[in-house]
C-alpha cells in the first residue's frame, strides 16, 4: 500500500513541480481574464443569485425614489420597513422614470442616476429579489427633456435631440455611468431597450413619418418591420412587445425567433389629437395599459387581445391599473381616487379626497401618478408632503398614509 | 511501515500548499494542477455527502458558497476551468443548478466523469400547483431528492461507485469504509426521523409552506404538502383578508397552526394571521436548498435534517 504510494509521488512530485512552474506562468497570462470575479460572472448570460454587497431577500423590495424640482429634495421611501433615506439634491428635474432599480431625473446638469437599491431577477420560473445600499450611480451628459429607458443589460438615453447614447447597466451597478455607445440617426421618441435590442422609431428626413428601426445593443441596425408611427408619443413594455402611441392608434413591435414584427392596434375611429392615448402607464409586467383619453375618460389598452376600451370617468388626474381583473385606478379632479370596472365602465369604489390643494393647477407633468405593483397602488400628494398606500382589491382601503418633509412631486417605484 | 506513508503524506502537503500559495500570489485560483485526485460537486449538500464518502483520499472542491441558492449560483471562469479538469464532477441535476448545468456538460464532452445524482436515485415528478407543487413545472422532475434521506444513502452508495471507477489513486478499500460508515449514520438519521414524526397526529401531518422541495420528504414520511403565498413585505404593514387568503385557506384545509415558510418579517407574518385566525400561529423557517456556513445550525447534511425535523415535530405537536 505505502509503496504505490510512495511511488506515485517520487513520480509526482516533479511533475508537480513542472506544473507549478508552468501554473505560475499561464496564470500571469490570464490574468485579464480571471482576477476580476466580477466580470467573469457577469459574462454568463444571466446574472447569478449571489451578488456582491447585495442581500437577498424573500419576497419584492419595493422602494419609491421621491423628488421635488423646486427644493431638489430627493428621497428614497423603503415600503418594506416605511424610513425614508435622503439622498443629495436634484433640482428642477423635467422627469422620473425607472428600469426598476435605477431612478432617472434629468435636469439641467445632467441626468442623475440613483441605484435605488432595490431590485428584482427574473430566472423565467423563479425570481430572486435583492436589497442594498441606496447610493449615487454618476450623471448621464443628456439634460431636460432626456428620455431613459432601461432593460437588464443596457440603459438608453433619447436627448431632446433625438440623438440616442447607450449605457451598460452592469457599469451603473458599480456604481459609475461608464462610457456610451451612441446610437446612428435622429429619434422621434425613447429608444426603447428590448429582447436584447433597441426598438426606435426614426425620421429618414426632417418631415418624414418615423418608422421603426430596429438595432442590436452594439448599435448596428437589423431587420426593421416596415411600418410607421404617425405623431409619436408614449411608449411602454410590456411581455407582449413594446408599444408605441402614434395618431391613429397603437403600434405594437415583438420579438419572435430573433424576428421583430409590428401589428397595428387602431381607434376605431379617428380621434381629435387631445383624446389619443399619448403617455402609458401600467403595471411592470402586465398587459393592460392605461392613458388619458381627454379630460373625462380613460384609454384602456388590452395588449393581448389588442383592444382599446374608453372608460368614462370624471376628470382626469392621473390613471393606472393592476390589470388582471384588477380595477381601473384614477385619479379625478375632486382629489379622490376612483376604481372603475374595466370591462363595463361602471364605477366601483372611491376613495375620500386624498389630495391637498388643487389639483386642477398642477400642470406640466409634475401632477400626481399612481404606480401599481402586484399587490399595491401608491398616490403621491405633493402638497400634502405625503404618499397614500392603496389596497386596490380591498374597495381602494388606504391601508398606510406616508408623511414626508418634502413636496414629492415626482414618484417612481423601484424593487422589480 | 508507517514513517514512509507519513512522510509522503507530508511531502504531499507542502506541494500542495507550495502550489496553494503560489496561485495564491498570482491572484488566481488555480487549483488545478494539484498532483491529488479532484472531485468537484456543484451544490453544497452533496458536497458534504460526497465529503464523507471520498474522506482524505481526493480533493472534493464544492462549487456552491454556503447559504446560496443552488437554482442561481454561477461560477467563476476559474471555478469553470477546475470543473473540466476534475477526475469526477457530482452534480445534483434534474435542472436544479441552472447556471452551472452547461459547464458540467461542457467537461462531460471533454472526457470528464460525471455523475448525476437526482437522475439516479428514482426521482418525482413536481405535483400539481393544486396539490402543493410549483405553478409551471407539474410533471417535470423534482431536482430536490435530498429531503428524503433513504435516497441519500442510495446517492451516497452511488457516489462511492463512481469515485472507485474514475477517480485514479484513491484506496477503494477506503472509500468503501467511509462509505459504510456513512451509510449506517444515514440509516441512524432515517430511524431518528421517523420516530420524531411519529409523535405528531396522523391528520397534522401537514407542511403549509412556500417551498418546493419537500416533496420527497413528503413522500417518505407520509406529510401533505400545502402550497400557499407568503404574503409581501408591502402587505404585511397593512394586510386585507384577501392578502393572507392563500395561507388561511391553506391552514385551514390542513388544520394546522403552523407555518413553514422563508418570510422577511416572520413575527410580522405570525401577527396578522393570528389576527386573522384567532389563536396561536408560529411561522417556523426551515432550511431547504442550502447547508449554512459553519455553526449556521445546518453546516452538514446531518445536521440540516436533524434541524428541519425537530422544528416540523415541535411545530406540529405543540399549541
Amino acid at each position: 500500500m505505502s509503496l504505490s504510494v510512495r511511488r506515485n509521488v517520487t513520480a509526482g512530485a516533479p511533475a508537480a513541480l513542472v506544473a507549478l512552474a508552468l501554473l505560475t506562468a499561464g496564470c500571469a497570462g490570464q490574468d485579464d481574464d480571471t482576477s476580476s470575479p466580477q466580470g467573469s460572472s457577469t459574462a454568463s448570460a444571466t446574472p447569478h443569485g449571489y451578488v456582491e454587497g447585495a442581500q437577498e431577500a424573500a419576497e419584492q423590495q419595493s422602494r419609491l425614489v421621491l423628488n421635488d424640482p423646486v427644493t431638489g429634495d430627493t428621497r428614497t421611501l423603503d415600503l418594506i420597513t416605511g424610513r425614508t433615506h435622503e439622498t443629495s439634491r436634484t433640482a428642477g428635474a423635467t422627469d422620473l422614470t425607472t428600469d426598476g432599480r435605477f431612478g432617472y431625473l434629468p435636469a439641467e446638469d445632467g441626468t442623475r442616476v440613483l441605484d435605488t437599491g432595490a431590485w428584482t431577477v427574473d430566472h423565467g420560473d423563479h425570481v430572486h429579489y435583492y436589497r442594498a445600499a441606496i447610493r449615487d450611480a454618476g450623471t448621464f451628459p443628456a439634460g431636460p427633456g432626456a428620455r431613459v429607458r432601461g432593460d437588464a443589460a443596457v440603459t438608453a438615453v433619447t436627448g431632446e435631440d433625438g440623438r440616442a447614447a447607450v449605457y451598460r447597466r452592469a457599469d451603473l451597478e458599480q456604481g459609475r455611468v461608464g462610457s456610451p455607445r451612441t446610437l446612428p440617426g435622429t429619434h422621434a421618441g425613447a429608444v426603447v431597450p428590448y429582447a436584447e435590442h433597441l426598438l426606435t422609431l426614426t425620421r429618414d428626413g426632417r418631415n418624414g413619418t418615423p418608422k421603426v428601426a430596429v438595432y442590436d445593443r452594439a448599435g448596428g441596425r437589423v431587420t426593421s418591420p416596415d411600418a410607421t408611427c404617425e405623431d409619436p408619443a408614449g411608449d411602454a413594455v410590456t411581455r407582449r412587445g413594446v408599444v408605441f402611441g402614434c395618431a391613429d392608434g397603437a403600434l405594437l413591435v415583438r420579438e419572435d425567433d430573433g424576428h421583430f414584427t409590428a401589428e397595428r392596434i387602431p381607434y376605431d375611429r379617428g380621434l381629435p389629437a387631445g383624446e389619443r392615448a399619448s403617455s402609458f402607464r401600467h403595471r411592470a409586467g402586465s398587459d393592460t395599459l392605461t392613458a388619458p383619453a381627454g379630460d373625462r375618460a380613460v384609454w384602456v389598452l388590452d395588449v393581448t387581445e389588442r383592444t382599446w376600451t374608453r372608460v368614462e370617468t370624471g376628470p382626469v388626474v392621473a390613471a393606472n391599473t393592476a390589470g388582471e381583473g384588477s380595477p381601473l385606478l384614477v385619479l379625478e379632479t375632486d382629489g379622490a381616487l376612483h376604481g372603475y370596472d374595466i370591462a363595463t365602465g361602471e364605477p366601483v369604489a372611491r376613495t375620500g379626497r386624498l389630495l391637498t390643494g388643487d389639483p386642477g393647477a398642477v400642470t406640466g407633468g409634475h401632477g400626481p401618478v399612481i404606480e401599481v405593483d402586484r399587490s399595491r397602488a401608491y398616490l403621491n400628494d405633493p402638497e400634502g408632503s405625503r404618499v397614500h398606500e392603496i389596497d386596490y382589491n380591498d374597495g381602494l382601503r388606504v391601508a398606510r398614509t406616508f408623511d414626508l418633509d418634502m413636496k414629492p412631486a415626482l414618484m417612481v417605484e423601484t424593487g422589480r | 511501515m508507517t514513517t514512509p506513508k507519513r512522510t509522503v503524506l507530508r511531502l504531499r502537503r507542502l506541494l500542495a500548499a507550495l502550489i496553494t500559495l503560489a496561485c495564491a500570489s498570482t491572484a488566481t485560483a488555480c487549483a488545478s494542477g494539484d498532483e491529488r485526485p479532484q472531485v468537484v460537486v456543484t451544490t453544497n449538500i452533496l458536497g458534504d455527502v460526497t465529503r464523507e464518502v471520498v474522506g482524505d483520499q481526493a480533493d472534493v472542491t464544492v462549487l456552491m458558497e454556503p447559504g446560496a441558492d443552488p437554482h442561481s449560483f454561477g461560477l467563476s471562469a476559474v471555478q469553470a476551468a477546475e470543473l473540466e479538469q476534475a477526475d469526477l464532477v457530482v452534480f445534483n441535476g434534474l435542472g436544479l443548478e441552472e447556471n452551472v448545468l452547461r459547464h458540467v456538460e461542457a467537461a462531460h464532452e471533454a472526457g470528464v466523469a460525471t455523475f448525476e445524482a437526482g437522475e439516479a436515485v428514482d426521482p418525482l415528478t413536481f405535483r400539481k400547483q393544486a396539490d402543493g407543487g410549483p405553478e409551471e413545472e407539474a410533471g417535470q422532475p423534482d431536482p430536490h431528492f435530498w429531503t428524503d434521506p433513504d435516497r441519500v444513502r442510495r446517492a451516497a452508495g452511488l457516489i462511492a461507485g463512481q469515485v472507485i471507477a474514475h477517480v485514479d489513486g484513491v484506496d477503494e478499500e477506503a472509500v468503501r469504509d467511509n462509505a459504510e460508515r456513512y451509510d449506517a449514520q444515514l440509516a441512524r438519521l432515517t430511524a431518528w426521523m421517523e420516530k420524531s414524526f411519529d409523535r405528531i397526529p396522523e391528520n397534522r401531518r401537514a407542511l403549509v409552506t412556500n417551498h418546493h422541495v419537500f416533496g420527497y420528504l413528503a413522500d417518505r414520511f407520509g406529510f401533505r404538502v400545502i402550497g400557499a403565498v407568503i404574503p409581501s413585505g408591502t402587505t404585511l404593514a397593512s394586510p386585507s383578508s384577501s392578502d393572507l387568503r392563500s395561507l388561511t385557506e391553506a391552514m385551514r384545509e390542513a388544520g394546522v397552526r403552523t407555518v413553514f415558510a422563508d418570510s422577511s418579517r416572520p413575527t410580522r407574518l405570525a401577527e396578522v394571521l393570528r389576527t386573522e385566525l384567532g389563536g396561536e400561529v408560529r411561522v417556523v423557517e426551515l432550511h431547504s436548498e442550502s447547508l449554512t456556513g459553519k455553526g449556521g445550525g445546518a453546516d452538514t447534511y446531518l445536521r440540516m435534517m436533524r434541524a428541519n425535523t425537530e422544528a416540523m415535530t415541535a411545530g406540529l405537536t405543540t399549541g
